[in-house]
């Protein structure tokens, strides 16, 4: 339920994926055997063209016009570039996650705003739920989902329970905290099992 | 005390409605992949990468020696290797491509967390494959009378299959596990919907 922008997430592999399939190909062609009339040559002709104009380029955009020391300024505007690079992909990298909140519902008032935290409904739907003999434990956060708060409540059921009935009884509980609420927030219900390393597991001795 | 005001009490009286249309959204959210994963490593190789790139730039307009090779060397240094390593070159392309099919294949297929959605008036539910398979896997040992380690239960998006290893000598009664596989699938509104199949061992085992 974190806010990562999953769209952008699968268009930035697409992109990378079809630019480094293009530069695998390029050279795979390039690197074919054959003389100038073959794709291998026309490629490698091609190359070398491009070279001579790179090193054409580099020997007129000198850093110093007078001749001094120092290189093209091609350069300079490479390395710009490629700090700018960095800070996108830094940034880009750093805004996934996120999204939790501990409000489950803020309620505007005459008289101020009522915000009740999500404490309270995961205390609620906790002690509601651990009781029962097929839950193994239960969690719940608070996320804020399109703008709105959103309840994800994770429970961990023991080893060969039907989860049929475990979501009954959640559906059942979060009808509960409705009426104490006076508002229904959107909940989701993410039914998990008990691994090997964790309480409830299946065990061998029946 | 005693004369409540009426407006919180007709509040509590109602039963109020969800908005369930985001609940598709949610349940997608839940049962793919995000692919935050592979795009963070993606964009911090690549930040590295313009960083080194940056860095060797940097170098080359101060006429410095490079660290490893300047990128303005690029294009002489691969029409070089073309010349003489050929087969490195193609090395390299191959590696790329490759690369590049598995960051498609990432991008563009669904990655399904094996999960099924089960419906409910109030809540979205998503439910692991596993505890599904762990459910189903105790329906049948009940239904057929069966020890821990004679029955095996997979579970995929769209079927649920039972394998079921009988003990030397002893029939298994497979109809029987599979009506009860299939009512409690039945049961349950699973999305998608799971269909449900048994096979038994050819051979049966001493130990079971």
């Amino acid at each position: 339920m974190t806010s990562s922008n999953r769209f952008l997430n699968r268009l930035l592999l697409v992109v990378a994926g079809v630019v480094a399939l293009a530069v695998g190909a390029f050279l795979v062609v390039a690197s074919l055997p054959g003389d100038g009339g073959s794709t291998g040559g026309t490629v490698r002709g091609a190359v070398s063209t491009a070279s001579s104009s790179v090193r054409d380029a580099l020997a007129a955009t000198p850093l110093d016009p007078a001749g001094g020391t120092g290189g093209s300024w091609l350069a300079v505007a490479l390395a710009a570039l490629c700090l700018l690079l960095v800070v996108v992909f830094v940034v880009g990298a750093s805004a996934h996650g996120g999204g939790r909140t501990n409000r489950v519902l803020v309620h505007d008032e005459p008289a101020g705003a009522v915000a009740i935290s999500s404490a309270f409904a995961e205390t609620a739907i906790v002690d509601a739920l651990e009781r029962r003999r097929d839950v193994v434990s239960v969690g719940v956060s608070a996320w804020t989902v399109r703008g709105a708060p959103a309840l994800k409540i994770r429970v961990r059921v023991a080893a060969g329970a039907a989860p049929a009935p475990v979501v009954a009884a959640t559906s059942d509980v979060v009808r509960g905290l409705d009426r104490v609420l006076g508002e229904a927030v959107p909940v989701l219900v993410e039914v998990v099992g008990s691994s090997t390393v964790k309480r409830g597991s299946d065990s061998r001795v029946a | 005390m005693s004369a409540a005001s009426p407006a919180p009490a007709a509040r509590v009286g109602t039963r109020p409605e969800v908005d369930t249309r985001s609940y598709a959204r949610l349940v997608r959210r839940e049962t793919r992949a995000s692919r935050s994963g592979s795009a963070i490593v993606v964009l911090v190789v690549l930040a590295l990468v313009a960083a080194w790139i940056g860095t060797e730039a940097v170098l080359a307009a101060l006429a410095r020696p490079a660290l490893l090779v300047s990128p303005l060397d690029v294009l002489p240094a691969l029409e070089t290797a073309l010349d003489r390593e050929a087969g490195l070159v193609l090395a390299a392309g191959v590696a790329s491509a490759v690369v590049g099919v598995v960051l498609l294949a990432l991008g563009l297929t669904a990655g399904h967390r094996g999960r099924h959605e089960l419906a409910d008036e109030r809540v979205a539910a998503v439910v692991d494959d596993t505890v599904v398979a762990a459910s189903l896997a105790r329906t049948a040992r009940v239904a057929g009378r069966l020890g821990e380690s004679q029955v095996t239960v997979w579970v995929s998006r769209r079927q649920a299959r039972v394998d079921l290893t009988p003990a030397s000598g002893v029939t298994v009664d497979e109809q029987a596990v599979l009506g009860a596989v299939r009512r409690e699938l039945d049961e349950a509104a699973w999305r998608p919907a799971v269909s449900a199949a048994t096979r038994v061992a050819d051979h049966g085992r001493l130990d079971a």
